[in-house]
Order: structure tokens, then C-alpha cells, then sequence
């Protein structure tokens, strides 16, 4: 009992030193996983992503249900300039293809509902919408900013994807897409 | 009274008289009373409850829809602790754009319908997503917010559990084995002279 006590080594000294360089290395890996998932562009092609949609005139839009038939989906927000910009040339394409089978449906983005209750009766927007609720539609689509718009096509395929306005400059564009879809 | 006085009734303005409810002029009880003379006192019970209980209710009718004055610091309060779902990092209460004023002004509309922070915190989640109360939307993203302080705490708490533990195993093992090292990192160096004085006092106990 004369003699000082002395400390031992660890059993395992590598262990809290390896168990840190884990914890920090998978907290990395998971941040830039994350950043890197957020930072991707909008979807261009591909299957459309499926999703149900409360819309605000009652009952749901179920996109996998409309399968076999031409689908334009416009994501919109009453703070959006543009959008309201482009209502009046998608009320006239839904008034001109709703006669030949085409489904449209608005997605009310980052809106509140009196906002938007009254950006579609100013706009005079006759065809289905609803608030995507929570942004999950447009995180599927990766939508982050207004307006947005997408044809998907008879076997639920992304035809076209408009980023931005439809205006009298590109919506010869989204005519010719339409009529391509609904021939395939 | 005269008995061209009117009262609004179901039937439309009608004499008081028609009633039953006036008298003649000379104070005597009216001989000409209508057949259904219980129909005065019908109405004026009638009238007795309406006053006591219709005026509350009118009372109240008025009450409810007077809006609770919101003042711009509740407003303010509460945006200070929700994000600009378009913005990036900024708050709804310093936030510029103009969609971030309608979402302030739709703080105060239900700050002015009587929701509480949380129920106005619910909202904002349900309608906007979770990026409005400062989470990443992306799942990943929540789960390494939420989940890494967990786990952090866990294992530091269970490093610190452990080193605890094994240093009062190896304490209690050093004590018998008198002098054997006493554990991971320990630097404890008992003094000669304690050791002593409990040795003594251990004898004098015996």
C-alpha cells in the first residue's frame, strides 16, 4: 500500500477514437445524402410519380387512375405572378382537350386557402385543383418554384415538363405534346 | 295606453287591443276582450322569455364573432418561430417577399379566430410541410436532425455509463486485491498517510 497506484492502458484504446470517427463520418455521409437529394433538378422524364390529391371542389385525384388518358398537372400559387399570367392560356387549353379526353388538375402550392379560394375565381380556373398538402406532390416532383408544368401520358410516362409560364411563345410547344400523347 | 298601439307579432302588426293586453280607457277591464283572452298572458310569458333568455342568446350572437384585437408582437412572436417555406433559412418574420406577408397575415387571422401557437405551428405543418418549423422536408434529412442529438446522447451517456460502472468494478476488485490498478484512465494515486489512518482505524474498530 506504499506505492502509488498506477493506471492501467485500455483494453481497447482505438475504440472511442474509431466509434467517433464513425459517428461523424456517417453524420457527414447523411447530411451531404440529404443535400444532395434536395439540390436535384426537377424530374424530366420518366414515370410520373403517383399521388392523391384532395381537391378543393370536393373528392380526390388519384394520378394512377388516370392511366390511359393524357394528364396536365400545373402547380400554381396565388403569390405566383406568372401564374396568374398563364391562367387565362390554360383555361383555354383545358376548354380546347377537355372535349378530347384530357384530364387537368392545378396544385395548389405553399398557399393559403382564402389566397388561393380567391386566386381561382379571379382566374376563372374551371378545371380540378386542390393544396398539395404537407408539399408532398411537389417534393415527388421536385418542384420548387411556380409554375410548373407537367403532361404525362397515357401509360403514366412524363411527356413534357415546362418549367416556368406557358405563354403564347411556347404553348405551340405543349400543343404539339399534347396532340403527340394523346395519338401514342 | 291607447289601444292603437301596435305590437309585432306573427300575424303582423295588429292593435294592442287584439290581445286582450289594454284595458279600456276608463281603467276598467276591457268587456270586449277577444274570445281567446289566454293569448295575452301566453304572450306576455312569452315576452318574459324572450327577455330572459333570447337577450342572452342575442347577447351572445353578438359576443362571438367580435374578433380578439391581435396585436403585431403576437404576430411577430409567432413567425419569429416558422421558416419561409420558399426562402431559404429565413424567418416568416423578417422574410421580404410578399407570400411571406400573406402567411404573417394569415398568422394573425388565426391568431384573431382564437388558435393557440400550437394549433397555428399545426397548420403551418399541414399546409406547408415540416420545412416551416425549421425540419428539412427531405426524410433523411428529418431523421438525421431528429435522430443524431438522440443517438449522440445515448452514446455519450452510455460511454459515460460504462467508464462509471467499469471504474467502480475495478475499484471494489482493487480494494481486495490491495493495490492491484484500479481501472481504464484512472490517475487516482491514494495517499500513504490515508491509507494508514484507515488501516489504524479499522483496528481500533476491531
Amino acid at each position: 500500500m506504499s506505492e502509488a497506484v498506477q493506471p492501467t492502458k485500455a483494453a481497447h484504446p482505438w475504440l472511442v477514437p474509431l466509434l467517433a470517427v464513425v459517428v461523424v463520418g456517417a453524420i457527414i455521409a447523411g447530411f451531404g445524402l440529404a443535400l444532395n437529394r434536395s439540390q436535384q433538378d426537377s424530374i424530366d422524364s420518366g414515370p410520373a410519380p403517383d399521388f392523391t390529391l384532395r381537391l378543393d371542389s370536393g373528392g380526390d385525384f388519384k394520378l394512377s387512375e388516370k392511366r390511359g388518358k393524357v394528364v396536365v398537372m400545373n402547380f400554381w400559387a396565388s403569390w405566383c405572378g406568372p401564374c396568374r399570367s398563364e391562367a387565362p392560356m390554360l383555361n383555354s387549353l383545358y376548354t380546347e382537350y377537355r372535349a378530347k379526353g384530357v384530364e387537368f388538375v392545378g396544385v395548389g402550392y405553399l398557399d393559403n386557402r382564402n389566397d388561393a379560394l380567391r386566386f381561382i375565381s379571379e382566374t376563372n380556373m374551371s378545371y380540378p385543383t386542390g393544396n398539395d398538402d404537407g408539399t408532398r406532390v411537389s417534393r415527388a416532383y421536385r418542384v420548387r418554384q411556380v409554375p410548373e408544368s407537367y403532361l404525362i401520358d397515357k401509360q403514366g410516362n412524363i411527356a413534357m415538363h415546362i418549367s416556368g409560364e406557358i405563354t403564347p411563345a411556347n404553348v405551340a410547344q405543349v400543343r404539339a405534346a399534347l396532340e403527340k400523347a394523346l395519338a401514342g | 295606453m291607447s289601444g292603437d298601439q301596435l305590437l309585432i307579432g306573427r300575424a303582423g302588426l295588429k292593435p294592442l287591443r287584439y290581445y286582450g293586453l289594454v284595458t279600456s280607457k276608463s281603467g276598467t277591464p276591457n268587456r270586449n276582450r277577444p274570445v281567446h283572452s289566454w293569448l295575452g298572458s301566453s304572450l306576455i310569458f312569452t315576452l318574459i322569455l324572450i327577455l330572459m333568455f333570447g337577450g342572452n342568446s342575442a347577447r351572445a350572437q353578438v359576443a362571438a364573432p367580435t374578433p380578439r384585437p391581435v396585436t403585431d408582437d403576437e404576430v411577430n412572436r409567432i413567425s419569429r418561430a416558422l421558416y419561409c417555406p420558399v426562402c431559404q433559412n429565413i424567418t416568416l418574420e423578417v422574410c421580404p417577399t410578399e407570400a411571406c406577408a400573406r402567411w404573417r397575415e394569415q398568422v394573425r387571422d388565426l391568431l384573431t379566430e382564437g388558435k393557440t401557437e400550437p394549433e397555428i405551428r399545426q397548420y403551418f405543418i399541414d399546409r406547408f410541410g415540416m420545412r416551416t418549423v425549421g425540419l428539412p422536408t427531405d426524410p433523411t434529412g428529418q431523421l438525421l436532425s431528429v435522430g443524431i442529438p438522440l443517438v449522440l446522447v445515448l452514446v455519450v451517456g452510455g460511454l459515460l455509463a460504462f467508464n462509471i460502472l467499469s471504474r467502480r468494478r475495478r475499484g471494489t476488485a482493487s480494494a481486495v486485491d490491495d493495490g492491484e490498478p484500479i481501472g481504464y484512465g484512472d490517475e487516482v494515486v491514494v495517499p500513504d498517510d490515508y491509507a494508514a489512518r484507515l488501516e489504524a482505524q479499522l483496528k481500533e474498530l476491531r
